[in-house]
């Protein structure tokens, strides 16, 4: 998308400036006069506040990261230490703790509404594809953050996970060795998970950058997943998107800042207050609630290889799902069979989000297995047969077309 | 070191295993609230119940701390509790610390504490603590009213909730008895706990104008105090709470007309 206005700097500094590195021109062209579909929904804002929510979490990481200690015998001293005699520790450590929670939840939205409106389509696999990569990094991330406190549910989680490696086979046990540094979870472990929880963020900042790279030249698809027809489509970014996003952000404050003031421990494990120790297993060992529909999948395929398998597809099938779903028409809003099956799939991965919370056994390893098995069948079977049976409703000519009607 | 590494191996199988193992009819029970609830719930005014807090510390001092540690709380913390600087100090000197190296000799002794100390534990290392304890290490009670499902709640109902168990209840353990030198309390998982009924009524003298330490008082007091101790920024944090979600809902409307403004300047709607 090219800016819909040229940039006229009128500061003697800015031009200087900008004449040896274009910072400023690159600026105004993807955040000011970057053009916009004129009929973006809210649902469109969920970026930015992923956006926001990287930056809460860098910001209070660095600090964390100024009074944690990582090593077994002081990890968890510490954590009590930020929480007792830091200034404002508590506020910095449970800001962290939720808003890696509240990031998930916020990218969980933003990855199904790109799953309602065909925002994975041409031109847009590429970015659809970073995003993904995102996604990995984030959980990566997340579950070695999750390991710093080192208490019961930090040490038994990492345990549980790193050994998932030990199913690759020739090399699997090599490579849970590395993972751990020696020959259980112990300080080398911490250590490396602690260095790479600091270095995994900023990578993620450098995909998210090409995210948006990637997003900004073909520019936002949009509710009617119609392309822009021309300017009359279409509305700059500044002051219209930054309103909105900052109304979302402070939207998201309100219910973020409920929640670290006053059920910050609510989406947190009683467990990990326990200071971790080898020789006592929590008898539910259970990841953080964002892994909860993929530890359901795991565990719904009784070998472990395969559970692996099938855990780590569950991702790499939306890598495919830009050549899965190959139906012309984009957005969901259009084609009301794939809209009914998109609920049964957010029902889905909601239902596998509980069973993942349960024991396995009974009818709860029943339901996972159904659940899962609706989880391949939609992106492997259900997508690609819409893609050719499935009539979709008229488009409408254009998106001003349609924005004039609606208004 | 090579044991230490078998064990953690072995440790390692466990966990791996436990996830399918079934799930023991002897849960914990749900746990009781107080009448009246915990004043340090709630969103508006939540606060400690200071005076329950400073009896808990009573029990705490007499009675737990003879075989629990609170090694993350220092003297200096209990001003929170009301106590002001002069009661601290004399509580600190009634415990006797690890002092620091003798600068001439290198001798280590032991001291009266001070306010900057944190609370001993009763227990020179962990081996001492279960060699006292039938071989397991009484848990550390800084933080057991959050690492419990129930938290303060959990501590206040397992205080009161031993009891002789049922024919029924004796038929759901395994064994379908209590171990030796362990109890019946169906408010801790699985039934069945080491440490012996802790409480008993008039076991610990309050002073005058204070309730009666019947258990459930005692009960309820200690409970209050751990609570603060695993929290004691609980307080502060939901003021702060309340304020600013009043100035970010202020925010928030205010940041909505504006972007109202905009819509209908820049689209038209």
């Amino acid at each position: 998308m090219h800016p819909s206005r040229p940039f006229e700097p009128k500061n003697g500094f800015i031009k200087w400036f900008d004449r040896q590195l274009p910072l400023f021109t690159v600026m105004h062209g993807s955040l000011v006069a970057y053009p916009t579909p004129k009929n973006l929904n809210y649902w469109w804002s969920f970026g930015s506040l992923a956006g926001f929510m990287l930056g809460v979490q860098i910001i209070t990481g660095i600090i964390l990261a100024m009074h944690y200690t990582p090593n077994v015998d002081m990890a968890f001293g510490s954590v009590e230490h930020i929480m007792r005699d830091v200034n404002y520790g508590w506020l910095l450590r449970y800001v962290h703790a939720n808003g890696a929670s509240f990031f998930f939840i916020v990218v969980y939205i933003h990855i199904f509404r790109g799953l309602f409106y065909g925002s994975y389509k041409a031109p847009r696999e590429l970015l659809w594809m970073l995003g993904l990569v995102i996604l990995i990094l984030m959980m990566a991330t997340a579950f070695m953050g999750y390991v710093l406190p080192w208490g019961q549910m930090s040490f038994w989680g990492a345990t549980v996970i790193t050994n998932l490696f030990s199913a690759i086979p020739l090399v699997g046990n090599d490579i849970v060795t590395l993972l751990w540094g020696g020959f259980a979870v112990d300080n080398p472990t911490l250590n490396r998970f602690f260095s790479l929880h600091y270095l995994l963020p900023f990578v993620i900042a450098a995909v998210a950058f090409l995210h948006i790279w990637a997003l900004h030249i073909p520019g936002s698809n949009n509710p009617l997943g119609i392309d822009v027809k021309g300017p009359q489509d279409q509305i700059d970014f500044h002051p219209y998107h930054t309103a909105k996003d900052l109304f979302m952000i402070s939207a998201l404050m309100v219910i973020f800042f409920g929640v670290v003031c006053f059920a910050p421990n609510y989406l947190g494990h009683p467990d990990n207050y326990i200071p971790a120790d080898p020789l006592v297993t929590p008898p539910h060992i259970v990841p953080e609630w964002y892994f909860l529909p993929f530890y359901a999948i795991l565990r719904s395929i009784p070998d472990k290889l395969l559970g692996v398998l099938a855990m780590f597809s569950a991702i790499i099938v939306l890598f495919l799902l830009p050549w899965l779903d190959s139906h012309k028409v984009r957005s969901g809003a259009f084609r009301p069979i794939f809209k009914q099956f998109f609920v049964l799939l957010v029902i889905d991965v909601i239902v596998l989000g509980v069973v993942g919370a349960n024991p396995p056994e009974g009818s709860w390893l029943i339901i996972g297995r159904l659940a899962t098995a609706y989880y391949f069948l939609h992106f492997l079977v259900v997508l690609p047969v819409l893609s050719r049976v499935e009539k979709a409703r008229p488009l409408p000519e254009s998106i001003s077309q349609a924005v004039l009607a609606k208004h | 070191m090579k044991n230490k590494k078998i064990v953690a191996g072995l440790a390692l199988v466990a966990g791996l295993s436990l996830p399918a193992l079934a799930l023991a009819s002897t849960d914990a029970e749900e746990p009781m609230q107080p009448p009246g609830g915990w004043p340090q719930d709630g969103i508006i005014g939540a606060h400690f119940d200071r005076q329950a807090a400073q009896r808990g510390f009573q029990v705490y001092k007499e009675v737990c701390h003879n075989c629990h540690s609170l090694k993350y709380v220092a003297f200096r913390n209990l001003e929170d509790l009301g106590f002001n600087e002069a009661e601290v100090k004399a509580i600190a000197a009634g415990f006797m610390v690890q002092g620091e190296p003798d600068s001439d000799t290198g001798e280590v002794k032991d001291r009266p504490g001070k306010p900057f100390d944190h609370i001993p534990s009763p227990f020179p290392n962990p081996e001492a603590a279960a060699a006292s304890n039938n071989g397991a290490v009484p848990p550390d009670l800084s933080l057991m009213a959050k690492a419990r499902e129930g938290g303060p709640s959990h501590i206040y109902s397992v205080l009161q909730g031993y009891k002789t168990p049922t024919a029924e209840e004796l038929k759901e353990l395994p064994g379908g008895k209590v171990p030796e030198g362990s109890y019946y309390n169906p408010y801790k998982a699985g039934h069945v706990i080491a440490m012996p009924p802790p409480l008993s009524d008039g076991l610990v003298q309050y002073g005058d104008g204070q309730p009666q330490p019947t258990v459930q008082q005692m009960a309820y007091d200690v409970s209050t105090f751990l609570a603060w101790a695993a929290e004691p920024k609980l307080e502060q944090r939901k003021r702060m709470g309340f304020f600013y979600e009043i100035l970010l809902l202020i925010v928030c409307g205010l940041l909505f007309a504006s972007y109202k403004r905009i819509s209908k300047r820049v689209l038209g709607h």
